[in-house]
């Protein structure tokens, strides 16, 4: 079953424009102004949506959650399968990329470090007991879904990374889910990538199968000093 | 006169042709030819800054228009040229004696104080050609009063009667004829200062507390260097620019003294003045205190200053958005 998977996450904050009074006369002594302008949140500006492409997924089952990983950089790989219900290692469906992902790609003007935060949900909590005996926890993970039906099967974004950057270093922050960015000397824009893991449903039941459709989902990424 | 008797016997229209054609034939010889001074160009003593007027300063222009000597406080801006002059018409041969009467140079030549003394005038030693010509140049000197009074920034100008004594071969005796002849100048003791670009220290994020204050320095050459300190926090969002202003109208190559204000300068709020506000302080040109114009007069400078957070009474308080803006002085002089 091929299915067609887009994330949009956005937040914008408006620039306050600088403002510039010239003083300027014939006289040797001229007063002249000085200014500065002061924004109290940063702007995260969506460049790119995040995108899995087109993918192939078996029916699900609650034995176990199967994984795809993108990075930042826009590299697909096959991610760790996460046993459920006592599930056993190869009981998670078959999940293959066909191609076409994408990282997200956002960027924030700042001259100065800030930290960017994106969800902090690892894989390990999309299973209740940590050993691979407990339920499939769906809210562990941000939902991808056909228009939110609760009875069809669904995908569960987690571990999501930052990285890839354009004018900037990054490195992992005080908190999870935190990526503190250190624009580099005289730049004023800095732009990165979010890579994420894309989960199977492990809730088993009537939601085991999927559409051939696309399934979209929103996580929330938000930039603060 | 016999010749020209002789020439107007065959009738009155053709003698007087005739008539008039030997008169312009005797015109030609400068036996008995009026002398005629012709102003070339003006003496102008150019433009000049005057920075004092507590003792006199002089200006003096040579005939030859190099070498001009300065004393007290003039500063050169422009270079004048010395007058020339154009005699025609005196015996061939005869030296020329010239003088003048010492005379002032006013504002736009209204006579309103407060007024420049041009003497001690120099032409050289005159001698006519063989045609009755010779070509003067005049240089002069130029004095302030010294009396502490004030020059405007105007044209000057002033006139005075030039004197020419010469030996008259057909009067027997030294005839002396008079032109009277104009000078000029401009004083110019201001500079202009105009601003390239505004000191602008950008988008920031800023946050003020009771115990400590967030500083941003912005240099001269736009270097930024930021220091936070406990919960003040000042964080730069955008690229700052540090003022440009320009100096014009100076003298050429010359050392200009800069002073920009000492005191803290408020940046507040444009449109909630009452709210927090930043202070910004040990504002820095480049070049520092002084500087040298180019050939063409005009130095650049650049301003930076030192932004600070405010201390607040009590808790922490992020600076509402917005423009802050504020005034700061700066003074340019020889």
């Amino acid at each position: 079953m091929n299915k067609n998977v887009a994330m949009i996450r956005k937040i914008g904050f408006g620039f306050a424009a600088g403002g510039l009074v010239l003083g300027a006369g014939s006289a040797s002594a001229v007063d002249f102004n000085a200014s500065a302008d002061v924004q109290n949140a940063l702007a995260v500006t969506v460049v790119q949506d995040l995108t899995f492409g087109t993918l192939f997924a078996a029916n699900a089952n609650d034995q176990g959650v199967a994984s795809l990983v993108l990075t930042p950089a826009g590299a697909i790989s096959q991610g760790s399968a996460l046993p459920t219900n006592g599930g056993a290692p190869g009981d998670e469906p078959s999940f293959l990329s066909l191609g076409g992902e994408q990282p997200a790609r956002g960027s924030v003007a700042s001259a100065s470090s800030f930290t960017l935060t994106v969800p902090n949900l690892p894989q390990a909590g999309l299973e209740s007991a940590g050993d691979g005996s407990g339920a499939f926890v769906s809210a562990a993970g941000i939902a991808v879904t056909v228009n939110s039906d609760p009875d069809e099967a669904a995908f569960y974004l987690t571990d999501f990374t930052v990285g890839d950057l354009v004018g900037g270093d990054v490195a992992s922050g005080s908190n999870p889910g935190d990526f503190d960015i250190d624009p580099n000397f005289g730049v004023t824009d800095v732009e990165f990538g979010i890579g994420a893991t894309i989960n199977t449903d492990g809730a088993g039941g009537l939601r085991d199968s999927y559409q051939a459709a696309t399934y979209t989902g929103t996580f929330e990424v938000t930039a603060s000093f | 006169m016999l010749l020209s008797s002789g020439m107007c016997n065959s009738g009155w229209q053709e003698a007087s042709l005739r008539c008039l054609f030997f008169v312009s034939g005797l015109l030609a010889f400068p036996v008995g030819a009026q002398p005629v001074v012709e102003e070339l160009i003006a003496l102008d003593f150019g433009t000049l800054a005057i920075t004092g007027n507590d003792s006199v300063s002089t200006l003096e222009l040579p005939r030859s228009g190099r070498n001009l000597a300065v004393s007290g406080d003039l500063v050169i801006v422009e270079v004048g040229a010395p007058g020339r002059y154009l005699l025609t018409g005196f015996p061939p041969g005869t030296n020329v004696d010239i003088d003048l009467s010492e005379t002032t140079l006013t504002a736009g030549g209204t006579g309103v104080p407060e007024p420049l003394a041009v003497d001690r005038f120099n032409a050289g030693s005159t001698f006519t050609n063989e045609q009755g010509e010779a070509e003067v140049q005049l240089g002069a000197s130029f004095s302030t009063s010294g009396n502490g009074g004030v020059y405007e920034d105007a044209p000057y100008s002033g006139d005075s009667a030039m004197r020419l004594t010469y030996w008259e071969p057909d009067v027997g005796n030294h005839v002396t004829v008079s032109k009277n002849v104009t000078f000029t100048g401009e004083v110019r003791s201001s500079l202009e200062l105009e601003e390239l670009q505004g000191l602008h220290f950008g988008i920031l994020f800023a946050r003020a507390t009771p115990d400590n204050q967030a500083t941003m320095r912005l240099f001269p050459d736009g270097r930024v260097n930021i220091a936070n300190a406990g919960d003040a926090r000042m964080v730069s969002l955008s690229e700052a620019a540090p003022g440009v202003l320009l100096v014009g109208g100076g003298a050429p190559n010359r050392d200009l003294t800069i002073d920009i204000q000492a005191g803290d300068v408020l940046l507040r709020h444009v449109q909630q003045p009452a709210g927090p506000h930043f202070v910004l302080s040990d504002l820095e040109t480049s070049p520092a205190s002084s500087g040298s114009t180019n050939e063409t007069g005009r130095l650049e400078i650049r301003v930076g200053g030192t932004l600070s957070t405010q201390l607040i009474k009590t808790g922490t308080s992020v600076y509402p958005a917005g423009t802050y803006e504020g005034t700061y002085s700066v003074t340019v002089s020889y």
